[in-house]
């Protein structure tokens, strides 16, 4: 891709009302000069314009690859759905301050716990025989098992938590999913459109939650031994895990949303 | 590939060529295109509004023509479309290759 061109997708972004009436402008030029001709031929003015839309075809599907020769289609598409889930977020404070707050706590529960356990289980292990003979570790140990075990309670309610919240959202937009289909919409675009929002309203979760969690082990940091409360790889697994989980509470909702007859969705009130 | 969709790339590789072949000496704009592939093959060849603008496009956004926006001959502003320096040099290629291959037809049909 040379400069020029590069420039070219730049102005077809920026400028995107000014090239869409220019597309308009360059189509009903075409559209006025047939039906001026057909007059000429000594049609009536009703049936050259009717005679010139026939013979031009379908002007949105032309307009529609014209657009796509411009080759900015996929990036503004999906500028265009950002702005649509922000503005539903918006829209929808309770629903996006559940949501999150699950997520968040979820994630910052389960961080602030493994880096506990995770400082207490595994590295206080890398000792030497006399010094485990030395230190009498039972009673953290103890309290790290308990930590664990909550934490997998967390990771298990932060799932199902996700999971319903993703359910949900997909049986509210059921007759908009039906629309889209209706429109024009694979089941792959459905899937894409319901997985990205969970992805979406999961990293604003994990961003939030890490914050809570940051804050949490500075509390516990007392309890810690070989390992920093900002264990950044702690950090690291812990939000992947939770992204990762994330993802599989929203596969099951996606893939019943791509699934949607659309007669039925559009009958569904 | 089949074959539904090899004569789908020819024709579209045929229609950048006359498009590049009829802006060579002038500037057109989408009608007057249309028009003249009609009028110059004599009613053989004719092409619809969308094949052609989406092709101009495609063409404009690899840098292979230009357009201008200007008055056409019934005083209306319209899109006029023109060679690049680039575009000319792709017609040229593109004119040898089509000669290659259109000799080569003529070659079997006659003697084989």
């Amino acid at each position: 891709m040379n400069l020029s061109s590069l420039l070219r997708r730049w102005r077809a972004l920026v400028h995107k009302s000014q090239l869409e009436a220019e597309l308009d402008d360059e189509m009903r030029f075409h559209l006025e000069r047939d039906i001026e001709q057909n007059i000429q031929n000594g049609m009536t003015p009703a049936d050259a314009r009717y005679a010139a839309l026939k013979a031009f075809g379908a002007m949105d599907q032309s307009k529609e690859e014209c657009r796509d020769a411009r080759g900015v289609g996929p990036l503004e598409n999906t500028l265009r759905d950002i702005t649509y889930s922000l503005r539903v977020l918006l829209k929808s404070y309770a629903f996006t301050i559940v949501v999150v707050l699950t997520l968040a706590l979820g994630i910052g529960a389960n961080t602030a716990i493994f880096s506990f356990a995770n400082g207490i289980l595994l590295l206080s292990q890398v000792l030497t025989m006399d010094e485990v003979v030395a230190r009498s570790i039972w009673q953290p140990r103890l309290y790290a098992m308990l930590f664990a075990v909550f934490a997998g309670g967390a990771l298990l309610l932060a799932l199902i938590g996700i999971y319903g919240v993703m359910a949900f959202l997909v049986q509210t937009r059921t007759h908009e999913i039906g629309v889209r289909m209706a429109l024009g919409a694979t089941a792959r675009d459905v899937f894409k459109l319901i997985v990205g929002r969970g992805m979406k309203l999961t990293i604003i979760g994990v961003l939030i939650g890490v914050a809570g969690a940051i804050a949490l082990t500075r509390l516990m940091h007392s309890l810690l031994f070989n390992t920093s409360a900002t264990d950044p790889i702690t950090f690291v697994a812990i939000s992947l895990l939770l992204s990762l989980a994330a993802f599989l509470a929203c596969y099951l909702p996606a893939r019943r949303a791509a699934k949607i007859d659309p007669l039925v969705a559009l009958r569904y009130e | 590939m089949t074959s539904k969709q090899t004569a789908d790339l020819f024709k579209q590789g045929t229609l950048e060529l006359l498009i590049l072949r009829l802006l060579s000496s002038t500037s057109l704009n989408g009608w007057d295109i249309m028009q003249r592939i009609q009028l110059t093959s004599g009613d053989v060849l004719s092409v619809t509004p969308g094949a052609l603008y989406p092709a101009l496009h495609r063409l404009e956004a690899r840098g292979l023509i230009s357009a201008t926006w200007r008055q056409s001959d019934n005083n209306r502003k319209a899109k006029f479309y023109g060679l690049t320096a680039r575009g000319r040099k792709q017609l040229e290629t593109q004119r040898k290759e089509w000669e290659r291959f259109s000799a080569a037809v003529e070659l079997i049909l006659r003697d084989a």
